[in-house]
């Protein structure tokens, strides 16, 4: 009973620990876990009280001592006499104490159970989940976005998402490691890459189309001749793109005769192009979101921006007068860390305690204990300050005037 | 061939005798029923009993009702300071026989088969050692020639305990040897109208003879053959043992603790009282029973636990909750266990 209880509570600390640390933990595995503990402990229990285990001979000598058999059993058992008749309602002196015998199972399942539930900080629990790579949410939003607009097959969605699952599968430590950073970089770029052509294929095919279709008698046979190599070149590569285009968009065009285009109606036609448009303009619309392809990574520029910036206030300090001397910190972000010459640690404040963690630092102050330095020393003791009249003095305040009426008759 | 053990009949028959005892004696001696189930106990494992009571609680009319009961010849004698051993062994006397003068040894009142010896603690040392003597051997030697005792022998000694100027307390060696130490209470208000209403003061009450003597050491010896479990006598050892000092939480105060002596009488006592309520066997249940009058004057307390208002009957009791029936590493209960 005491290992199941301090099972428990290890147990309990465990969990809780980890949760605090942000892995998720999940609750089938954790129960499974603690069955098992429970188990291995029983048979541990089992394996230290087997020799405290009796015989048969001493449970008839304690059944007959709860049932006031006379030692009737033992007697019977050597053969000295009867066997006892079994009487009805007999009380063979067991009794579950189920306080006592449940209690160190309640304290174990309980403390599994309320590490598995008690709430951790936010903060603390969603810290590495949520904090991954850029890219990958990215590439989500990208293929999500391509996937509503019927680019893309829900298919061919699935199987971008997949090789990111792979990288997110990794241990969360690794995540932000330089093969998980690089790797998810390259699939990024590649996915850019594969966007980036398909709209531009789908762009170099609407425009044949239109060309084709409506400047078909101005163009010269050359020029003609010149957009349908365009128009196929555009729809041999959309079919080998790796980024594959929705196939009912790829049968449509693939169904198209360019030197016929008189096989299509004119709205058939303008709705096929419409959809090409509008579909070249989300691919479009895409490589000029920050951190596509050719965007240089916009933060990147804003934190050289403030850099620079940063440099430029910096290299002016310390420059003599009465500000010689070293003057104020260089806040720039460089090799080697600011000191600013405090030897102390410093922590951010937060006012905000119910996202405070357990155990976590909320501030540190800079003070001193107040301690009255007022010098005391030592007071004489049983001094008598009074400077009145002594004893006569006290004699009339102490005395009753009952009392001063029957001393005054006494001395009189 | 005697069988090792007393047979069902026996201890039918047994069993039979003693309810006919008991309902006689209980007709002697109104509203002592324990008293006389003890006593009956202690003559049936032929053990000497010391009865502790105030004077006309009918100590003497229980031992005279037993005699008669029984079939057995009494005798009583008055213990004083003066009591001499001779005057309860007997004496040599000088006599002419045959015109020659030899002593002749003249048989005292112990030779009986139930000796109510009154007031016992009130006669010197000298004397109580000379009866004490013939309790433990049975027998009396004078002048260098044994006399052996009739069969059945007992002795009911009786104390006062008030009154104790000028008495000799038994010393400890010697109250070992009574079997039982009873202690005889006063009567409830209904048993005193009782007695009131049948009896009249100087005539004793008619008692039938119930047992012839040798019926009654038939029942001595069938009580003998009692079986006693092996864990009920390893149980009289462990509660014998545990009233050493240090053998027993309970023990603390105890000066000295019971003897072998008294783990023998323990079992005697129990198989006498198995074979009064008929059973083939001694159990706990009569160890618990009889341990307190066995063991009562058999632990003595050393002089602090005296001052702390200490008995031996309740050193006794502790003792009795304390050691379990059978020596087990299992407890019955976790509070046991811690």
């Amino acid at each position: 009973m005491p290992l199941l209880v301090a099972a428990g509570v290890v147990g309990f600390g465990v969990i809780f620990v980890l949760r605090s640390r942000g892995m998720m933990l999940d609750a089938t595995q954790a129960w499974s876990w603690a069955a098992g503990v429970w188990v291995a402990l029983l048979i541990v229990g089992w394996w230290m009280a087997r020799r405290q285990f009796i015989s048969s001979e001493q449970a008839l000598v304690r059944l007959e001592s709860e049932l006031r058999l006379h030692n009737a059993l033992s007697t019977a058992l050597v053969g000295r006499g009867m066997w006892p008749e079994i009487t009805e309602q007999a009380d063979d002196g067991w009794r579950w104490r189920w306080q006592t015998v449940g209690g160190p199972f309640a304290a174990f399942f309980g403390s599994v159970a309320l590490a598995l539930w008690l709430p951790v900080a936010q903060d603390a629990e969603a810290a590495a989940p949520v904090v991954e790579p850029q890219a990958w949410g990215q590439m989500e939003h990208w293929l999500e976005q391509l996937q509503e607009e019927q680019i893309v097959t829900e298919e061919e969605k699935d199987e971008q998402l997949e090789k990111i699952a792979e990288l997110r599968d990794q241990p969360t430590e690794k995540w932000f490691s330089h093969e998980s950073l690089n790797a998810g970089d390259t699939l990024k770029e590649q996915l850019q890459r594969d966007i980036q052509r398909l709209g531009q294929n789908l762009t170099t095919a609407e425009r044949s189309l239109n060309a084709l279709q409506n400047d078909a008698e101005q163009l010269s046979p050359a020029a003609k001749e010149q957009l349908l190599k365009d128009f196929d070149q555009a729809l041999a590569d959309m079919k080998s793109g790796a980024l594959e285009l929705d196939p009912e968009m790829l049968k449509a065009l693939a169904g198209i005769d360019p030197k016929n285009m008189k096989s299509l109606s004119q709205a058939q036609m303008k709705q096929l192009r419409e959809s090409m448009k509008k579909q070249a303009g989300t691919c479009n619309g895409l490589c000029e979101t920050p951190g596509f392809l050719g965007d240089g990574e916009g933060e990147d520029d804003k934190l050289t921006e403030m850099l620079g910036m940063l440099k430029e206030q910096g290299e002016g300090a310390g420059k003599g007068g009465i500000t010689r001397g070293p003057g104020t910190a260089p806040l720039t972000l460089s090799d080697e860390e600011n000191d600013f010459g405090t030897n102390k640690n410093e922590a951010v404040s937060n006012t905000d305690l119910s996202r405070a963690q357990v155990g976590s630092m909320l501030a540190l102050q800079d003070g001193k204990h107040e301690v009255d330095k007022t010098a005391k020393g030592p007071q004489a003791a049983g001094a008598v300050q009074n400077v009145g009249q002594g004893g006569e003095q006290v004699w009339r305040e102490s005395l009753t005037p009952e009392e001063k009426a029957v001393l005054k008759r006494v001395f009189k | 061939m005697t069988d090792a053990y007393a047979s069902d009949l026996e201890i039918q028959s047994a069993s039979q005798h003693v309810a006919a005892l008991r309902r006689t004696l209980n007709e002697v001696l109104f509203g002592q029923e324990e008293l006389i189930d003890l006593m009956l106990c202690g003559v049936i494992a032929r053990g000497h009993v010391l009865l502790e009571g105030l004077p006309g609680l009918g100590k003497t009319e229980l031992v005279k009702g037993l005699s008669k009961a029984l079939s057995l010849t009494t005798r009583r004698v008055q213990f004083t300071p003066d009591l001499l051993p001779g005057d309860i062994t007997g004496n040599p006397v000088l006599q002419e026989v045959d015109g020659k003068r030899e002593f002749v040894f003249q048989p005292g009142p112990i030779f009986t088969n139930l000796l109510l010896a009154d007031e016992i603690n009130r006669a010197s040392p000298k004397t109580q050692s000379a009866l004490l003597e013939a309790m433990q051997e049975r027998r009396v030697t004078v002048l260098g020639q044994t006399h052996t005792l009739p069969e059945p022998f007992f002795v009911l000694a009786t104390q006062n305990p008030i009154e104790l100027e000028g008495t000799y307390p038994l010393p400890e060696a010697q109250v070992d040897r009574f079997l039982f130490k009873l202690e005889v209470l006063r009567n409830s208000a209904a048993t005193l109208a009782k007695i009131v209403t049948h009896r009249e003061l100087g005539v004793e009450p008619q008692v039938a003879s119930m047992l012839t003597r040798e019926a009654f050491a038939q029942m001595q010896a069938t009580a003998r053959r009692i079986f006693l479990p092996e864990i009920v006598a390893d149980y009289i050892a462990r509660i014998v043992d545990a009233t050493h000092p240090g053998q027993s939480q309970a023990s603390q105060g105890v000066r000295f603790g019971a003897s072998p002596r008294a783990a023998l009488s323990l079992a005697a006592a129990s198989k006498a009282r198995a074979l009064m309520h008929g059973r083939p066997n001694a159990s706990f249940e009569d160890v618990q029973a009889l341990a307190l009058p066995v063991l009562n004057h058999r632990v003595l307390l050393d002089y602090t636990a005296r001052m702390d208002g200490k008995t031996s009957a309740g050193i006794v009791r502790a003792i009795l909750a304390e050691v379990p029936v059978q020596k087990l590493a299992t407890p019955r209960t976790l509070k046991e266990a811690a």
